[in-house]
């Protein structure tokens, strides 16, 4: 854990202080050839693209290559899973693991794959135009589909979240007394999507809960830490881009802090989209997982 | 350091050119042109020889941490554009303004072709996101 901590610090934090230090260079730069400072700034964009994107657009594929691989095991298990189920007869009535929520969370992520990540990616090249060229802005528009895309991941883990409840057999202790603090830290210090984290880590947890009696904790957590990476990721380098923004924010040119401020929000609407794919990783692999084990206990 | 003693001596030398020219322009008014350019133009190389130049290495040696043209092209490109605007204001000042013009836009393109690298690598960045 460490380790994975120190290379994303590695990588990401280097790319921020080359921002930091072109910012004084283009300041210098500004000073003795005032008539450049133009160009100074196109310049200065142009490393910021080149340099410092380079993390966003990494996670950016890499959500996307992630969320396209687990659709593609979906479809290709999905038949086998849901012929299995049929065989072991009524075992999977007492659990709440209908096939028709398989259905639901793998959809949402081929909806994901198709439909969100390349909104997300529009939403990303609409802020890179608007302030390369400030008199066509798409500020707005940018705005509009990180809104939309938030509500409909929302949407989705509320929909999640009924599926749950409506079987009503399973009920997680992380709702009680003590977690409600952490909950509340969340929610208030990670901007834009805090609340949606701990709903859907609650709608998560629901579910892994109820299954551990038959999966194990060891396994459980071992899952979440698969699933779970990805996002925690995101959301790290999401939040290294708002720093830097804040950081530099006095000296520094403010199409430069624009630029770093919109594309932490991006990673962070990024982050909620992972957290999708998430669930319905942990979804799918504990339903296999329950599955084997209901198949080999019954021989 | 380097920069310091020539800065001073580069000061000296430039009133000392200004009194050269005022003498000029009242002992023979006809070569005054002639003169004035060709002592703009040795000047200007003096300096960028003492001053400009190991400033500029200076500069891209202070700045090595960022990754590798990144320093080197943008002080270059600036050099570059606030000569070839010194050069096409004397001769616009000679009353040669189109000609001054002209050789300003080919050192724009001289600076864009410098770029064109760094260009080619932003817009396979950016193409990288849309395509699959």
């Amino acid at each position: 854990m460490i380790s994975f901590i120190e290379t994303i610090l590695g990588t990401v934090l280097s790319s921020f202080v080359i921002v930091i230090i072109s910012t004084f260079m283009a300041l210098l730069v500004d000073f003795l050839f005032p008539s450049f400072s133009k160009w100074t700034r196109m310049i200065l964009i142009f490393i910021v693209v080149i340099v410092v994107l380079q993390p966003a657009f990494e996670h950016l594929t890499l959500i996307r290559d992630i969320a396209h691989s687990i659709s593609m095991m979906f479809i290709s298990i999905y038949p086998i899973l849901t012929a299995s189920m049929i065989a072991a007869g009524g075992a999977f009535s007492m659990l709440n693991f209908q096939p028709a929520m398989l259905l639901f969370a793998n959809g949402a992520i081929v909806l994901t794959e198709r439909i969100l990540i390349p909104l997300l990616t529009g939403a990303l090249i609409f802020d890179l135009v608007s302030r390369i060229l400030p008199a066509v802005p798409f500020t707005k528009m940018a705005d509009l589909i990180r809104t939309t895309l938030l509500g409909a991941v929302s949407a989705v883990v509320a929909a999640y979240s009924i599926f749950i409840t409506v079987g009503g057999t399973m009920s997680w202790a992380l709702t009680g007394l003590a977690s409600e603090p952490i909950k509340e830290l969340i929610r208030q210090n990670v901007p834009l999507i805090g609340s949606f984290m701990t709903d859907s880590m609650g709608t998560i947890g629901r579910y892994s809960s109820g299954a551990s009696v038959f999966a194990g904790g060891w396994l459980i957590s071992a899952i979440w830490t698969v699933a779970l990476i990805p996002s925690f990721k995101t959301l790290l380098t999401a939040f290294f881009y708002r720093w830097t923004a804040a950081l530099i924010e006095p000296f520094a040119n403010e199409d430069i802090t624009g630029i770093l401020d919109d594309i932490g929000r991006t990673l962070f609407v990024l982050c909620a989209v992972s957290f999708l794919i998430a669930f319905a990783f942990i979804y799918t692999a504990l339903f296999s997982i329950i599955l084997v084990k209901l198949i080999t206990s019954m021989k | 350091m380097v920069i310091d003693d020539g800065l001073m001596i580069i000061l000296v030398q430039s009133i000392v050119v200004f009194l050269i020219l005022l003498l000029i322009s009242f002992s023979v008014p006809k070569l005054q042109p002639l003169l004035y350019a060709a002592i703009f133009f040795y000047f200007l190389f003096h300096l960028l020889n003492t001053i400009v130049f190991p400033f500029g290495k200076y500069f891209v040696a202070l700045f090595e941490p960022l990754p590798e043209p990144f320093a080197k092209l943008l002080i270059g490109s600036a050099i570059l554009f606030y000569v070839s605007e010194l050069i096409a204001k004397h001769i616009s000042e000679a009353g040669y303004g189109s000609l001054a013009s002209m050789t300003h836009f080919a050192v724009k393109i001289a600076i864009l072709t410098l770029w064109m690298q760094q260009t080619a690598t932003l817009i396979d960045l950016l193409s990288k996101l849309i395509t699959k």
